[in-house]
């Protein structure tokens, strides 16, 4: 009898140590994201749908001390009353935050992401463009990307986020390419600004996915691939000597109307150096130097040198892109 | 019932009986499912700049939206919208947290590029392209109707994983297909040079096929991976046979090249060690790239002489073209913050293309004449044309300093130079030279300025100075030619006050290419650009953008014989049609605005509305002797374009939400060179046969569309 209740005071006593020591442990941990949301109710709820607040991804903020893996530890806020910045509290998201200093607290957990492993070398941050530039932490789950503000775009098929708000926020001067007439169809939702360039980083020029512009190009556009017979030299060196991938108004994205294009680099006896002017065009009436001429008029110097890519038929009519 | 439609209304309502049997069987499951319609009323010719990347054709429209919410470390997504329309996308996601992720899609794309096009040939969609009778019809009248048009369907996955979350072995894998079919332009010459013009309807029954892999180790410290990528082309149709139109006695086939079969094999590798001394990150990588092809060559081609076709020999000096190109880099960045406040990058960059193809001497004989294209060092036509391949080598190093003056203020400095070694006949070697700064400065209470300058410098060694054919010694071309240009960028961003964002940006850029003769002289760029947004996303919030470039490309040339050079000879015996200089400014004024705002305005009812207003005037002026009568351009793809779109969304209850919306569009465009379009011009003695692509573009549209939208 006396070895039982002892057994029994002794399981008691292993008890309380054991409560006692798990309430110093609680105690000494941050406060968690529940006693965050008693203040910061928004922040918690868009934190809790983001990925970032999935409990069953093991290396989320949310199964390894919530809020204070970004924001520190939040003792010393909560003491005080809140506030912003009192007790050490950390903003990433703030202006007066360095950009080196934003990004470690992402690095911290994404440094080994095969997606940043070109980070250091980027043109972002070399420009101090951090991860809260673009993503939200608190963002919905499916893409953290921080859009704020209302699309600026005709009827599009597409609820899918827009990704291109995200850069244009900085690159204007492409925004206003892709809504030019001739464009890939980014603003429909077809093509991504990462369908071509790595924001996160790369070696290549403009961070492109690709080591040249060519590589790059052909990716989708593999018929452009060759090898082709009868090269077309700019065309193999870089495909921005004709176009420009973002937009123009001219067709097929050519920085420049043909003929002006082509006659930039051919001039010639004969009509590659023929001034093409007002008067060839459709209407024109026939004269010495006048009347509509097929050299002009339509698709001009593409009615007959179509093959400008390159060309796969035998002898001169391949060697002038005619076949 | 369209099929469409019948495809849409099943899918959704597939979607909501599994959706509901999920939701009722398997706790966790959330999302929405949409169906409604849209109804366009287009007035156009050729509406292709309405519809060229979206269906907005009438008819029904759906969508769904799933995604598991259960508390496990399993999640699954599907989203899919425009079912059944031609611009479908659906995707499914998926993975263990931590651990594995896939995704598999399809992504349609439809490109349409013109309209209600007209051609005398039939067998359009083949690649056999005829007409009946002795000679094409010219009588529009009677000619046949067809679109160009091109529908690229996009199917794909990858799928990512690691043993566990926190090894640091990984693995992906990738694979896609796109099927590409319809029809594309595909200009041609009657006999060249010279001659008609023929604007044929080509097929496009494509196929590309991309599989890839990659592993790799990844840590905080070290990045290695290996990847391996093969890409296969496919084209049904590698060349269009059609029946030329002014042929009426002997051969009357010709065979364009539309695109041949390909594949590609990329062997890549990466290497990155970070935490090095100095803040220091080593980065590397390499690239083989390989392309080929095989098939076999035309043995003759089509000589033209009048009315009457000849079979020539091409005379190739082999039956079969093996085509090999071979594309090695290798790259480097060693990234370090040297002292508090520096930062640096040094880098260095390799490219080699090599074409090892076989080489083709063709010597044209038999029937007819032409296809000879080689000349000799004096400009002499010589029996043969050959087959000519670039090679090309370039060579990249730079080195960037970045320095934090203090908090708000930061200095930066480059220099570029790159070395490309060619073989090509003009210019067989650049070298440029880069040097930059930028200043960044948020000193100012409300807004952050930067402003970057940067000088480029490209020399050229030119393999033809001494040639004795005048046109070979002066014309630069101008991805090659000496070159001398500034940039300037000027940015400033602030919010003055709360709520309120505002930002501009200055660019001027100017090319001058100073040594060229003809060719490409000048060329610059000028842009301002403003953005603004004001209001907070949950009352109300408004955004607006303003653009205006010009650009200006100057170029110089020389029409006729030059056995006069430089004096200009006004039309005559000795140059028909005058010998004589010219040269041209083309300009280009965009300007664009657009405003945005969103409006909820309460809980159940939203509103969204976005206006854009933009404009282009092209012209070409030119200069020229008084007999050349030069007439200057002033319609030169000018257009104005003005769209609005307005939506509203309600939630009806507590499951339904309802969404309308109106869309209204003008499109006026005005081009001389299409201006007044003559599908059967005749220009001179040739009967020309085209077939209106690109043309009568202008458009003014009304689109209603709403949809119900069910969540759960």
């Amino acid at each position: 009898m006396k070895k039982t209740v002892g057994l029994m005071y002794s399981a008691v006593a292993l008890v309380i140590a054991l409560g006692a020591l798990a309430m110093q442990s609680a105690v000494a941990a941050p406060p968690g994201p529940e006693v965050c949301a008693g203040c910061h109710e928004a922040y918690f709820n868009s934190f809790a749908s983001s990925v970032h607040g999935n409990k069953a991804h093991p290396r989320s903020p949310a199964s390894n001390g919530g809020c204070a893996n970004c924001h520190g530890d939040g003792t010393k806020h909560v003491e005080a009353g809140g506030g912003r910045g009192v007790g050490g509290i950390v903003n990433p998201a703030a202006k007066s935050m360095p950009a080196a200093e934003k990004d470690k607290i992402c690095l911290t957990c994404h440094e080994a992401n095969r997606h940043l492993a070109f980070w250091d070398s980027g043109k972002h941050r070399k420009n101090d463009v951090s991860c809260t530039n673009c993503h939200s932490t608190h963002g919905d789950r499916d893409t953290l990307l921080k859009i704020t503000n209302p699309q600026i775009a005709p009827l599009v098929n597409t609820s899918r986020v827009p990704q291109q708000e995200v850069c244009f926020t900085c690159h204007r001067d492409i925004r206003a390419l892709v809504m030019r007439p001739s464009h890939h169809p980014i603003v429909e939702g077809k093509i991504k600004c990462t369908s071509c360039h790595n924001p996160h980083g790369a070696l290549s020029p403009a961070m492109v996915n690709a080591e040249s512009i060519k590589e790059l190009c052909t990716t989708c556009h593999a018929d452009k691939r060759g090898p082709f017979m009868f090269e077309h030299a700019p065309v193999e060196e870089s495909c921005l000597n004709c176009h420009n991938p973002h937009g123009g108004r001219t067709v097929k994205l050519l920085n420049e109307k043909v003929p002006n294009l082509c006659q930039d680099c051919h001039d010639a006896a004969q009509h590659p150096g023929t001034m093409y002017d007002a008067d060839n065009n459709f209407k024109a009436p026939s004269g010495p130097t006048s009347g509509p001429n097929s050299r002009f008029i339509a698709r001009s110097c593409m009615n007959c040198h179509n093959e400008i890519h390159g060309s796969n038929t035998p002898a001169g009519r391949g060697r002038r892109f005619v076949r | 019932m369209t099929r469409s439609k019948q495809t849409v209304i099943a899918l959704t309502a597939l979607a909501a009986a599994i959706s509901g049997a999920l939701a009722q069987e398997v706790p966790g499951v959330t999302g929405s499912v949409s169906i409604g319609g849209i109804s366009s009323n287009v007035d156009s010719q050729n509406p292709f700049r309405f519809d060229e990347y979206r269906d907005l054709s009438n008819g029904a429209t759906g969508g769904f939206d799933l995604r598991t919410t259960g508390a496990g470390p399993w999640w699954f997504k599907g989203f899919g919208e425009n079912i059944g329309r031609d611009d479908q996308f659906i995707e499914f996601k998926g993975g263990n947290s931590g651990v594995f992720k896939f995704q598999l899609y399809n992504d349609d794309i439809i490109h349409n590029t013109t309209h209600n096009a007209l051609t005398p040939f039939t067998g359009i969609g083949t690649n056999n392209i005829t007409f009946t009778g002795p000679s094409a019809p010219t009588n529009v009248s009677t000619w046949n109707r067809f679109d160009y048009s091109v529908k690229h369907r996009n199917y794909g996955g990858f799928a990512e994983g690691q043993a566990t979350p926190d090894s640091p072995l990984y693995f992906r894998i990738d694979a896609k297909e796109k099927h590409s079919e319809g029809i594309r332009t595909l200009g041609a010459a009657g006999t060249s040079p010279g001659g008609p013009a023929y604007e044929l309807p080509a097929p496009i029954d494509w196929k590309t096929t991309d599989i890839s892999g990659e592993i790799g180790y990844s840590t905080r410290k070290m990045h290695l991976s290996v990847s391996y990528l093969y890409s296969k082309f496919e084209d049904d149709n590698e060349f269009l046979s059609w029946r030329t139109p002014q042929v009426t006695s002997g051969p009357n086939v010709e065979h364009s090249t539309i695109a041949m079969d390909n594949k590609l094999e990329r062997w890549a590798a990466n290497a990155i060690f970070r935490q090095l001394p100095w803040d220091s990150t080593l980065a590397l990588r390499a690239v083989h790239t390989k392309v080929t092809n095989d098939f076999p060559i035309f043995p003759t081609f089509l000589s033209v002489s009048g009315t009457t076709g000849f079979d020539r020999l091409a005379g190739a000096s082999s039956p079969n073209f093996s085509g090999e190109v071979v594309n090695e880099s290798f790259s480097a960045a060693f990234n370090s913050r040297l002292a508090k406040g520096w930062d640096s990058k040094v880098y260095y960059n390799y490219y080699k293309r090599e074409n090892n193809s076989s080489e083709i001497v063709f010597t044209p004989s038999g029937g007819g004449s032409g296809g000879t294209c080689d000349v000799n060092a004096n400009g002499a036509t010589l029996t043969t044309c050959s087959t000519e391949f670039l090679h090309f080598k370039k060579q990249n190093a730079g080195v960037e300093l970045y320095y934090r003056v203090n908090p708000s203020n930061r200095l930066a400095i480059g220099y570029d130079y790159l070395d490309t070694e060619r073989e090509r006949l003009d210019f067989n070697e650049n070298k440029e030279q880069k040097g930059w700064l930028e200043w960044k400065s948020g000193s100012l209470e409300y807004a952050d300025l930067r402003v970057k300058y940067y000088h480029l410098n490209r020399t050229g060694t030119f393999l033809l100075g001494g040639s004795t054919v005048v046109f070979d010694r002066l014309v630069y071309r101008f991805d090659a030619a000496p070159l001398d240009r500034d940039v300037i960028k000027f940015t400033i961003e602030g919010s003055p006050m709360p709520l309120l964002d505002l930002g501009a940006e200055f660019i001027y850029k100017k090319n001058k290419y100073g040594d060229t003769v003809f060719g490409r002289t000048k060329d610059t760029r000028q842009e301002v650009s403003l953005s603004g947004s004001w209001g907070d996303a949950k009352v109300f919030r408004v955004t607006a953008f303003a653009d205006w470039e010009h650009t200006q490309y100057d170029s110089s040339h020389w029409v006729g014989s030059t056995a006069s050079y430089p004096v200009p000879i006004p039309p005559g015996s000795q140059c028909s049609s005058g010998c004589y200089p010219w040269s041209s400014e083309a300009k280009d004024k965009n300007y664009l605005f657009g405003v945005a705002a969103d409006w909820p305005v309460n809980p159940r009812l939203r509103f969204y509305g976005s206006y854009i207003w933009t404009k282009a005037d092209g012209s070409v002026d030119f200069e020229a002797p008084a007999f050349a009568n030069a007439q200057p351009i002033r319609d030169y793809d000018n257009y104005k374009k003005q769209t609005l779109n307005l939506k509203g969304v309600w939630a009806a209850t507590k499951q339904f939400d309802v969404t309308l919306g109106y869309a209204y569009e003008k499109y006026d465009y005005s081009d001389i060179q299409l201006n007044d379009y003559i599908y059967n011009i005749k220009t001179g003695s040739n009967q020309n046969f085209f077939s209106g692509a690109y043309a009568f573009p202008n458009y003014r549209a009304n689109v209603v569309y709403g949809w119900l939208t069910y969540r759960f």
